[in-house]
């Protein structure tokens, strides 16, 4: 068995994934675990523009590859605001650029559990 | 005449013939008789190793020596005595010629002259250096020719062998595609061949020495020094490296290898080599890098989809056979597109191609005249295709089931178009079900619309960024989705 997640109640995380169902995956299971969602959103512009318009941020959990671009700038933005976030990617750890300042890096599909304990364990 | 000369004794051969030949039966008369002109042009030929032959008189009455009866062949010794136009007849003109200009006190020279002997019965082609120059009598009157016969044959034939093999490596070394060329040990150029000057755009000259560096990537440079380097140790050259094309005015990856070629005491004094372009099988490797990693992604990805569709198929059937037969349903369309997406880079998809191929799985033929599509040919973007497929698939298995489909006088259009609007080219697609039964509507309000409905009011907005509209009445289902076009979904003719 795997230990129980950390206590998501209340946290405020920003999700970003292009795939439709994969994003209402994520977000029923971080919602049923008592957080609250910021998105998801499938784009840099929306993410960008979502976490210009939010106070506070508790952590993210972002898709690295978004359709036709890279969710980097949102890293970047993230980190210069000192909000932890992950990566979640189909691609191989080895073929991915440098973390960006990531926590961490996930293969798809992720575990929620794993991304709780990762991103507040 | 003369009294005190005689022959050499025991000189060779032809010597002793001399000596005893019966000279009283030929314009010269007895040996006894002869002139001292004669007779010191005789005894000089006689002991020279050289081949030679004296021709005396107006019917050149031939004496020759031993080196020359080794040159007549089958034609001695009754070539002795005998006159050399009746000896050599094959050539008889060409001693007539040879007979006028030496008996009028003048030399002739020939260097490889190529004549026709037979000499073993057959004709044969043969080389000579012939040098023919007069000899005079007591009163000062050319009386004979002497001339020094030396074979050339095997010699030109041995040069024409070689030149023959040269001409066969340039025709090897010029038209094989690969750049072929000859270095010095430390790698300096000597010579590279017409290829490598049509790939590089350099001058005749202008790759000798180091100038070949010029035209290698600056990257690849050191690489190169260091493996001419090895290679004076390991006896073996072979490195990859980019070297610039003119026409293309890019560089192209190429394999270089030589072999060292040695003198007789086995130390390396040349290198021949060739460079091979091996860039398309770089991209090719390299593009299937790409695909094996886009690959991995599009799996991994897709198992995230399939877990995240098992979830909320349950979420609405509960456990049991209705969430069975709609999850594998979904799997089903899932497998369908990525088949579509296997083929994609010979195949480009289709708007129509993928609502086709959702139609088409719903396995009933019967339904095709009572379905209608219409719209121009547009390519769909691989990253939009899954979740358009999905919502399709949805949208027809509820037509087939509780929709326009299952009436006699139900309709299905599908009509698509694109347009121009101020935010871009858009693609405009109705999905229209007419001749609805009510009473369905009436039995199944929930189940009508369900997952279709979510798919296309959110899924769609959501990864595609659509506007759409779903409106069932009672008689009809009016579906509109509405999508940006960018670069990349091109439209073509009406297909």
């Amino acid at each position: 068995m795997t230990a129980p997640a950390p206590a998501l109640t209340g946290k405020r995380v920003l999700l970003v994934e292009d795939d439709y169902f994969i994003a209402v995956d994520l977000k029923t299971w971080f919602e049923e675990g008592g957080a609250q969602v910021l998105g998801p959103v499938p784009s840099v512009d929306e993410a960008l523009a979502l976490i210009a318009g939010t106070a506070v941020i508790d952590a993210a959990v972002l898709d690295i590859n978004l359709q036709d671009e890279l969710v980097y700038p949102v890293a970047d933005a993230l980190q210069a605001r000192g909000v932890p976030f992950l990566f979640a990617t189909g691609y191989d750890p080895a073929s991915v650029p440098s973390p960006h300042g990531a926590v961490a890096l996930c293969q798809k599909p992720i575990d929620p559990q794993v991304v709780a304990r990762t991103l507040f364990g | 005449m003369s009294t005190a000369w005689t022959l050499p004794n025991g000189c060779g051969e032809l010597s002793d013939l001399v000596r005893t030949y019966d000279w009283g039966g030929t314009p010269l008369g007895p040996i006894a008789d002869w002139p001292q002109s004669l007779n010191f042009a005789v005894s000089t030929l006689l002991l020279s190793p050289v081949p030679i032959v004296l021709l005396w008189g107006e019917d050149g009455i031939m004496i020759y020596n031993d080196a020359y009866s080794g040159f007549a062949g089958g034609r001695h010794p009754q070539l002795l005595g005998s006159k050399v136009r009746e000896g050599w007849p094959e050539v008889a003109e060409f001693n007539d010629h040879v007979m006028r200009v030496g008996l009028a006190g003048g030399t002739l020279s020939y260097r490889d002259q190529e004549l026709t002997l037979n000499r073993y019965g057959g004709p044969e082609q043969v080389w000579m250096n012939l040098d023919y120059s007069p000899v005079f009598d007591e009163s000062g009157r050319p009386a004979g020719v002497i001339a020094i016969v030396v074979e050339s044959t095997e010699r030109v034939l041995a040069e024409r062998r070689l030149r023959e093999s040269e001409a066969l490596f340039r025709t090897l070394a010029q038209g094989i595609p690969q750049l072929v060329w000859r270095a010095g040990i430390d790698g300096a150029c000597i010579w590279s061949s017409p290829q490598w000057l049509a790939y590089t755009g350099q001058s005749d000259g202008a790759s000798l020495g180091w100038g070949w560096l010029e035209v290698v990537h600056p990257d690849d440079i050191a690489a190169a020094q260091i493996a001419w380097h090895d290679a004076s140790v390991s006896g073996h050259l072979s490195y990859e490296h980019r070297l610039c094309n003119a026409a293309e005015g890019r560089y192209r990856w190429f394999q270089t290898r030589a072999t060292p070629v040695r003198d007789g005491r086995g130390r390396i004094v040349e290198w021949l080599g060739t460079s091979t372009d091996i860039d398309d099988l770089h991209q090719f490797q390299e593009r299937q890098q790409v695909m094996v990693s886009e690959l991995q992604h599009r799996t991994r990805n897709l198992l995230g989809v399939v877990r995240a569709i098992a979830k909320q198929t349950m979420a609405v059937t509960g456990p049991g056979e209705r969430f069975k037969e709609q999850f594998n349903d979904r799997l089903s369309a899932l497998s369908r597109v990525q088949g579509l997406l296997s083929r994609s880079d010979q195949e480009p998809i289709t708007l129509r191609a993928l609502i086709e191929t959702e139609l088409a799985a719903l396995d009933a033929p019967a339904l095709r005249d009572r379905i209608r599509l219409d719209g121009p040919v547009v390519r769909l973007r691989k990253a939009t295709v899954q979740t358009f497929a999905l919502a399709l698939h949805e949208l027809a298995t509820n037509a087939l089931k509780y929709g326009a489909l299952t009436t006699p006088q139900g309709r299905l259009s599908v009509t698509w178009r694109t347009c121009a609007s101020e935010e871009g080219r858009r693609l405009l697609v109705e999905w229209v079900e007419e001749g609805l039964v009510r009473e369905w509507q009436i039995q199944q309000p929930v189940t009508r619309g369900g997952y279709g409905r979510e798919l296309i009011e959110r899924a769609l907005p959501y990864a595609l960024k659509a506007r759409t509209r779903y409106e069932l009445s009672d008689t009809a289902l009016h579906c509109a989705i509405n999508i940006p076009l960018p670069e990349g979904e091109a439209t073509g003719s009406t297909a």
